[in-house]
């Protein structure tokens, strides 16, 4: 996924909180995944709007990191989940 | 036993259902277990579930859509922020109550279809439907909600998988689920017409994987190689009681939807005791609950993690003991059952028998 891609998540799926263990749940049809902070920082930040670049700068700067080094991990997950068809990217 | 934690929650809201499909999951007696809960009782169901731990809701039957109740259910499952699927046959529909229903939380849908076209397809739901399902699923996709497309596979159809996927791709669906017929319930009786050959199974495998690699990221095409062909057995339910709470129309918690087939276990009503307790306590949730169960070859098998000596139900169905390893698995001494059947689905097969309000005597 390229910088100024612009990432949100397909109408089929759904973040949710999960209450028995604090964590963020996304959920599509008939599966789901328990995601880490990190990644369901990521996605709820995915409105098609930001781009990826906007994305890892926000990321970085909330966890104190590089933010080339968070774009080089979130793109491949949201590759992911694009592969899966959870993740659309608007150009 | 320390009890996991479920995930989902499939309601069978009613047995009754327009179509006659001769594969029907529902219990052969289906006429005779009657709609035992109230809308209340639904309710309070969803949100026993809710509390366990369930965040996914499967609305099904037969079929759903006769409960006219319906919105109600699907609002409750909204406010508990469960991902609710409607699992419908697309009869009876209407574009306004389907809006209604998306409006109050219908999260996805999932629409059958039995065949790829008119004849086909109605022959097999044994009643006029395919035109109506084409209009259900437009009005989905209308919607904006997901689309999945399911069609059962066997020998009458199991040559359409090419087909599937262009209509799959046409209505715009983003999942296609091409499952091969479980031989439980209605389709047991009618094993004979409805099993394909091994041949058959595999030229339609290659047509699906081929479609899954093309649609990868828009369509996505699942296809399991049958218990029946592939000498491993599925892992049914993911366990269980691991991850599944079926509720049934009659009232029943279950660990599967077929689990009411076995001898010796008094099932307990949603009525009469809390989900909690049943899912955490009941005899028969614990009954084949992990690995305590098994005996060899399962005990001692490196596959028993990943299917859970397989599926209950049909060891049940098959040899007469539940606790059997399920005769799918190559390894089971009751094995040769299943290799009978996949050879003599190279012969003729009879009609189908259709479900209906009596049950057929079981051969």
């Amino acid at each position: 996924m390229p910088p100024d891609a612009r990432p949100r998540l397909a109408p089929r799926a759904r973040l949710r909180p999960d209450r028995q263990t604090g964590r963020t749940l996304l959920l599509y049809p008939e599966a789901g995944l328990a995601l880490n902070a990190t990644a369901a920082a990521t996605l709820a930040l995915c409105d098609g709007a930001r781009t990826l670049r906007e994305i890892a700068l926000l990321l970085g700067e909330r966890f104190g990191r590089d933010t080339d080094a968070v774009e080089a991990e979130i793109g491949p997950f949201l590759d992911t989940l694009a592969a899966r068809g959870l993740v659309r990217e608007d150009r | 036993m320390t009890a996991p934690r479920p995930y989902t929650l499939v309601a069978e809201l009613t047995y009754r259902c327009p179509l006659r499909c001769p594969y029907c999951s529902n219990p052969l007696d289906w006429a005779a277990r009657r709609d035992a809960l109230s809308t209340a009782e639904w309710c309070r169901v969803l949100e026993e579930a809710e509390a366990l731990g369930v965040v996914g809701l499967n609305l099904t039957g037969g079929e759903p859509l006769l409960r006219d109740d319906l919105e109600a259910i699907v609002s409750t499952a909204r406010r508990l922020d469960l991902y609710t699927t409607l699992i419908t046959s697309g009869l009876p529909c209407t574009r306004e109550r389907l809006a209604a229903l998306a409006e109050a939380g219908v999260d996805a849908v999932q629409l059958s279809i039995q065949d790829v076209a008119e004849a086909g397809c109605d022959r097999i739901a044994g009643t006029r439907s395919f035109a109506q399902k084409l209009a259900v699923a437009e009005w989905v996709k209308a919607l904006g909600l997901p689309l999945t497309l399911n069609m059962v596979l066997h020998r009458s159809n199991i040559g359409h998988v090419a087909e599937a996927v262009a209509l799959a791709e046409r209505l715009g669906a983003e999942r296609l689920e091409l499952a091969n017929t479980q031989y439980l319930g209605w389709a047991l009786p009618n094993r004979a017409a409805l099993l394909p050959s091994p041949e058959q199974v595999a030229a339609a495998r290659e047509v699906a994987v081929a479609a899954r690699e093309r649609l990868r990221g828009r369509i996505d095409v699942l296809f399991v190689l049958p218990d029946y062909m592939s000498d491993r057995p599925r892992p049914c339910m993911d366990g269980w009681g691991q991850r599944f709470i079926v509720v049934t129309a009659d009232g029943l918690a279950l660990p599967c939807h077929a689990a009411h087939t076995l001898p010796g276990i008094a099932w307990e009503k949603v009525t009469e005791r809390p989900l909690a307790a049943i899912w955490r306590d009941s005899p028969g949730f614990n009954a084949y609950r992990g690995e305590g169960w098994m005996r060899e070859p399962c005990r001692s098998c490196d596959r028993r993690a990943k299917d859970h000596g397989g599926c209950r139900c049909q060891a049940h169905a098959l040899t007469g003991d539940a606790a059997a390893t399920d005769p799918a698995c190559g390894l089971s001494p009751d094995h040769a059952l299943v290799v009978a059947a996949r050879e003599a689905a190279s012969g003729a097969a009879p009609g189908f028998l259709y479900r209906a309000g009596r049950a057929p005597a079981v051969p």
